[in-house]
């Protein structure tokens, strides 16, 4: 048996003090659940939005940023020719900025990803729309001028 | 392979984590776990089933804005408490500056019925009188308590030993 004073006090009170507490508490309304409901819905589907963008820019930065690495580890002399990137279009700056950033690559890789295309932005010119135009423009994005170099 | 867990197993922490990841059901299980209890002490506190309604709106909207990155740390009662509480003392702080000429009492645990305790617990002070209702209206642990109010867990039981003290001497002059 509890010699604690207040289990004591609980012990001798607590039911009676319980039964009358908690008489007549109503229910939710049904209006303020389906609220409520929806609310809690309309998040987690932000939330995975915004998931899958972390995702789309956990894979384009990575990849810019080991272009730019290797551009930069590669001894001058054994560097291979420069890739024949084709000339940054006004085509490929997506996110119409008046500028071609990685930030384009980003818009282009949401697009295909959500299966959004336009002919325009085929930046290999083999006739479709995917992966490898996301490579091509992030690399073009980050790349390093070459020439006039002594 | 791993047994895949059900979420109706799974504690408010991890619900906390999977609704992160924007698993809607968990999120859903998570208002459904609390809704009940939650509405409960915001009917207490407002006396109103429509302000209660709107005051659980809000405390949930709080909790859902707050994802991703938030962290539990102490349990869903207690998080929820001072949130719900908030929300009821803004409500009346509203509703004094919109009616001035109104006359209103200070927020506090509303009497839900005309029972002996009901009337007997309206005689302490609102700090013992809080603790009792939330010990066994909200049916509260100790330590829930505690961290709802920001106290330290002595002066919660020291709070509740004097409050169910003078609630026995009142109940027992009063027979």
């Amino acid at each position: 048996m509890s010699t604690d004073p207040l289990d004591a006090l609980e012990q001798e009170l607590g039911e009676q003090l319980r039964a009358e507490l908690r008489a007549d508490i109503p229910p939710v309304p049904p209006q303020a659940d389906a609220r409520i409901l929806d609310q809690a819905r309309q998040h987690t589907a932000r939330l995975r939005r915004h998931r899958k963008r972390r995702w789309l820019l956990a894979l384009v930065v990575p990849a810019a940023a080991a272009a730019v690495a290797l551009v930069a580890v590669l001894p001058l002399d054994s560097r291979p020719p420069p890739p024949v990137a084709p000339p940054p279009s006004e085509a490929a700056d997506l996110n119409a900025d008046g500028e071609l950033n990685i930030l384009d690559a980003f818009v282009l890789a949401r697009a295909v990803e959500q299966g959004r295309t336009a002919p325009e932005w085929d930046q290999d010119g083999d006739g479709r729309v995917g992966a490898p135009d996301v490579e091509l423009l992030a690399r073009s994005a980050v790349s390093v001028p070459t020439g006039g170099a002594p | 392979m791993p047994e895949r867990v059900r979420l109706e197993e799974c504690d408010d922490r991890a619900l906390v984590r999977l609704a992160s990841r924007g698993e809607e059901r968990a999120l859903e299980l998570l208002y459904l776990r609390h809704r009940d209890w939650a509405f409960g002490v915001a009917w207490r506190l407002t006396g109103s089933r429509e302000d209660a309604a709107d005051v659980l709106q809000d405390a949930f909207a709080d909790l859902f804005q707050r994802l991703p990155g938030f962290r539990l740390t102490s349990s869903m009662r207690a998080w929820l408490y001072p949130v719900i509480k908030h929300r009821c003392v803004s409500l009346h702080r509203k509703r004094r500056r919109v009616v001035p000429l109104q006359r209103q009492e200070p927020l506090h645990w509303q009497p839900a019925a005309s029972g002996d305790f009901e009337r007997l617990l309206a005689t302490l002070p609102d700090h013992q009188r809080e603790v009792v209702a939330m010990r066994f209206a909200a049916d509260m642990k100790l330590g829930e308590i505690a961290q709802a109010l920001g106290v330290p867990l002595g002066t919660v039981k020291s709070r509740l030993h004097l409050a169910l003290k003078a609630l026995r001497r009142a109940q027992a002059s009063s027979l």
